[in-house]
């Protein structure tokens, strides 16, 4: 019996959701406040949306350039079932008290590419090959997605993992009043599912758009 | 059209990976010092790596026998598409501030199978029927990967669970000086992914190699 693989299947982009707990739970617990401590500029620590129950988001209380605006770290290992010749696509999940439909909110994703057993553990520091586009306010305390930042194929290496961060470069969004919070980061990429070389280089792996 | 099924599909090897913080997160809160009590011996909790802002991992402060070294202990369900009739691989991803590439660095997995319903949840207490290679230091804060160990098929039921213990059993690295930290553990088995028997018995998920 013939075995199917990859190139058989006419997969669409695989994704991985990490939640904002996710984001900072590679961070040690504060031995003092009981809050984590935090990894990158500014400590962001996980906050309750404003009357809001159901979800808790990391807090932006600065934007700014690197080192300057509020950074989340973490690490991720390149996911096993990526086919590394593809693109990686990063996008946040975000919102804000703010009602004001103008208001500008640009993030920022940098990351390190790690080769196991070679590379030195460091903080993030590449830009993507094409940046997150800044993203809009549609109302105060919507579920927001930003648009998709692209890191192109042939950047990592399987078995390998990645340092991220992200920070707000860019907030209209009164950070003190109105609050802005990153709810989660969202990947998407072409799977390699089989055995065998995954989908050609020259094929685009199906994107639904969303 | 017929229906695909798992054995027309010529699948790789499946992969979970568990952060640090994942394999500690089932242990409950400290009241009075604020960090996660930890339930193994010596009680690891996640540290700071040292000086990287990026990431914390367990920090190891003893190496030894079972109940002599520190411990990492974790609950988690037998993977609802693994192919239980084949074997569940296990490795350690970890890091230390050695910098003596012959430092040797051996970790031991422990594992108790859990059928729902009928055994009594106890730690961990069976070896791996090949156990994990002992790993060699490759510099310092390098993102390093253990060798798989090999729990045999068919020692899982599906919809149960399994128990797990890590520890480390050999270091040479100092580890009050130059310290360990394990980052995660990563899981790779035969995927069961549709309706039917799944693969056959002497046909386990195509291994890449990484």
């Amino acid at each position: 019996m013939p075995s199917i693989r990859d190139r058989q299947f006419d997969w669409k982009l695989a994704t991985k959701f990490m939640h904002g707990y996710e984001l900072v739970a590679q961070q040690p617990e504060d031995g003092t406040s009981k809050y984590r401590t935090g990894l990158g500029t500014g400590t962001p620590v996980l906050a309750t949306h404003n009357s809001l129950s159901a979800l808790g988001g990391i807090q932006i209380d600065t934007a700014g350039a690197d080192a300057t605006g509020d950074e989340i770290h973490w690490m991720m290992p390149v996911p096993y079932d990526m086919d590394i010749k593809h693109p990686l696509r990063i996008r946040v999940h975000w919102t804000s008290g703010s009602a004001t439909a103008a208001d500008d909110v640009a993030f920022v994703a940098i990351y390190t590419a790690i080769v196991p057993h070679s590379t030195t553990i460091v903080a993030a520091a590449t830009a993507l090959d094409t940046v997150i586009p800044s993203d809009l306010v549609t109302g105060a305390h919507k579920y927001q997605i930003t648009g998709w930042g692209v890191l192109n194929g042939g950047t990592f290496v399987n078995g390998g993992a990645i340092i991220w961060e992200i920070r707000c470069s860019v907030a209209d969004v009164n950070l003190a009043t109105e609050y802005l919070r990153v709810l989660g980061v969202e990947f998407a990429y072409t799977p390699h599912l089989t055995a065998g070389s995954g989908q050609s280089t020259t094929r685009t792996t199906y994107d639904p758009g969303y | 059209m017929p229906a695909i099924q798992d054995r027309q599909v010529d699948w790789k090897l499946k992969n979970k990976f568990m952060f640090a913080y994942e394999l500690i997160a089932q242990q409950p809160e400290n009241t009075s010092s604020k960090y996660r009590a930890g339930l193994g011996t010596g009680a690891p909790v996640l540290a700071t790596c040292n000086s990287l802002s990026a990431l914390g991992g367990l920090q190891i402060d003893a190496a030894g026998a079972d109940g002599a070294g520190d411990e990492i202990h974790w609950m988690m369900p037998v993977p609802y598409d693994m192919d239980t009739k084949h074997p569940l691989k296990i490795r350690v991803i970890w890091t230390s501030g050695s910098s003596t590439v012959a430092d040797d660095v051996a970790f031991v997995a422990i594992y108790t199978a859990i059928v729902p319903h009928s055994t009594t949840i106890v730690t961990a207490a069976t070896a791996l029927d090949t156990l994990i290679p002992s790993d060699l230091v490759t510099g310092a804060f390098q993102y390093q990967l253990t060798g798989w160990g090999v729990v045999e098929g068919s020692k899982f039921t599906a919809g149960g669970t399994i128990t797990w213990e890590i520890r480390c059993s050999v270091a040479d690295v100092d580890l009050s000086g130059e310290l360990l930290y394990v980052l995660g553990v990563e899981f790779a088995y035969t995927p069961k992914m549709t309706a039917g028997p799944g693969h056959g018995p002497s046909r386990p998920a195509f291994d890449p190699g990484y």
